[in-house]
């Protein structure tokens, strides 16, 4: 069976699949890759079944020692992949030798890539995922690690043709990123001035995981509490405080604060490429 | 079922469609929500999640009509409803298991002995999960035990902590953070993702602590470790 092995975890570095379905009515979230596009992408240029298990990984990407030859795509994020020093070009397919390393630098356009491997990673499934969230799974990927890969099918038929274009990821300075969302549940609780509010540029503030994101510009609010009641990532939660607290892909499954807008799906992709500092403003959907 | 029929029906984003009740949460919506879900889940074969007055559809707006939805809601069907069980969760409090006791019991000018007692009296009715893997809304806690959150959370519960914050108990099925007060820890475990049913749980059953003493505790910790403890449960007559 081929596999790879861990040299450097890089620093924040997951398996992720399709997400854990199936499992919310237990408290379980979803997870899943943060970039479901990049995500797919890769697994579609390997020509891999789609939910093939990829890496995810944040900020500085990991070194990965080949033990076998192994087709292979960085997709997501751009970032400097070198193979035995040799350059990989950012979303086409490479190939590695056994034996020969791989390194990837730190992301500079973006947040997240995606290493996608031809067969997939078959690491050990979780209620039917093998998205890494702990506790049900370790936290992340660690040094020494080594992943078994399935069975390669690239270039046993043939794959669609991709054109293949970068994602939002450019890095000009002053951009502000354009997502859309649609109203809330609670939307209309807020007053006209509150709505309109809502729709100024905002900044992805120093908490920002798998789980959310949180946004540095606040909104005073009074509302009254409110029962708790589902969520699912792309739901934006407007604290009593006023932070606006936007769910990812490994949030909770139920919350107790109101329910200001929802990120489309394609807009849930395009914040799992944004961190600290970068901006947004929403693109109301009515 | 009548007394339910006002519902609103709007789309969640591009992701999911929400159905929310007027009324406020109470055992009988819990299971006209329960039914509800059954339906939906039967007739559509998509993923419904509820809490205390909405149904969750993860399924694209575009896909399901709300007439459609509106019909299955106003179908009159025979349902094989599961039984209810009540479960008995055993917990050892106060002292190391659950450091907040003494000062909880302090602030609500109760004996720690009072505050075990009503926490033990009464069976809380489980509405849903959320919040962890496997962690419990649990309704019914006497109101001389609510005491607001704590200001700033602890940061480590110790797994299998049972907790009081605001107008509800619950256990921590993880270690976690937690705002809430600790007054005693079960040896029993609550989520287990190994197993292919990690929650032996459902919405609708009842959930009654019963007050152990350290060394029964250490006794179930073992068992459980060991994989031969079973929880002790009686199906519930309606």
């Amino acid at each position: 069976m081929s596999s790879i092995k861990i040299i450097h975890p890089g620093f924040y570095t997951t398996v992720q699949d399709a997400g854990r379905k199936g499992f919310a009515h237990l408290g379980v979230p979803e997870s899943g890759a943060m970039d479901q596009d990049a995500y797919q992408l890769a697994n579609t240029l390997l020509n891999n079944e789609q939910g093939s298990a990829v890496l995810e990984c944040t900020l500085q990407g990991p070194q990965i020692y080949f033990e076998v030859d192994t087709a292979f795509v960085v997709t997501g994020g751009t970032t400097i992949a070198s193979l035995d020093g040799v350059t990989v070009v950012h979303g086409a397919v490479a190939f590695a030798k056994a034996q020969q390393t791989l390194h990837l630098g730190s992301i500079s356009s973006g947040t997240r890539c995606y290493l996608g491997f031809a067969g997939g990673i078959e690491s050990k499934r979780v209620l039917g995922s093998r998205s890494m969230y702990a506790p049900l799974t370790a936290v992340a990927v660690t040094k020494g690690e080594e992943l078994p890969l399935g069975i390669s099918s690239y270039g046993k038929k043939k794959g669609a043709r991709l054109k293949y274009t970068m994602p939002i990821l450019a890095d000009y300075v002053d951009l502000i990123y354009e997502i859309t969302a649609f109203e809330g549940p609670e939307f209309r609780r807020l007053s006209a001035k509150q709505q309109q509010d809502c729709l100024g540029v905002f900044t992805v503030s120093k908490h920002w995981n798998r789980m959310a994101l949180q946004l540095e510009e606040q909104l005073p609010n009074v509302f009254d509490p409110m029962i708790t009641a589902p969520v699912i990532p792309g739901t934006v939660q407007l604290t009593p405080s006023g932070t606006f607290i936007v769910l990812l892909r490994d949030c909770q499954t139920t919350g107790g604060y109101p329910r200001i807008l929802q990120v489309s799906e394609e807009g849930v992709n395009g914040l799992g490429q944004l961190q600290k500092g970068d901006r947004i403003r929403w693109k109301l959907f009515r | 079922m009548s007394a339910f029929t006002n519902v609103e029906i709007f789309p969640l984003g591009d992701q999911a469609i929400l159905i929310r009740w007027e009324q406020l949460p109470s055992d009988a919506l819990l299971e006209h929500l329960l039914t509800q879900k059954t339906k939906i889940i039967a007739a559509l074969d998509i993923e419904v999640v509820h809490a205390y007055n909405e149904l969750l559809l993860k399924v694209a707006p575009g896909k399901v009509s709300e007439g459609l939805i509106r019909k299955l809601l106003n179908e009159e069907v025979e349902l094989l409803v599961s039984k209810r069980m009540h479960y008995e969760i055993p917990v050892c409090y106060g002292g190391d298991f659950g450091k907040d006791l003494n000062a909880f019991a302090k602030a609500k000018q109760l004996t720690p002995e009072a505050v075990i007692e009503l926490h033990t009296k009464e069976g809380y009715r489980l509405y849903f999960m959320g919040f962890l893997p496997g962690f419990l809304y649990l309704e019914g806690l006497d109101e001389r035990l609510y005491f607001p959150r704590k200001v700033t959370p602890s940061l480590h519960m110790t797994a299998g902590s049972v907790a009081i914050g605001g107008t509800q108990t619950g256990i921590y099925p993880q270690a976690s953070p937690g705002g809430w007060h600790s007054i005693g820890r079960t040896p029993i475990s609550l989520f287990d993702p190994s197993d292919e049913i990690p929650s032996p749980f459902k919405a609708g059953d009842v959930i009654q602590f019963k007050a152990i003493h350290a060394d029964v505790f250490t006794q179930i910790a073992s068992e459980v470790k060991r994989g031969t403890y079973r929880l002790k449960t009686t199906p519930i007559d309606v």
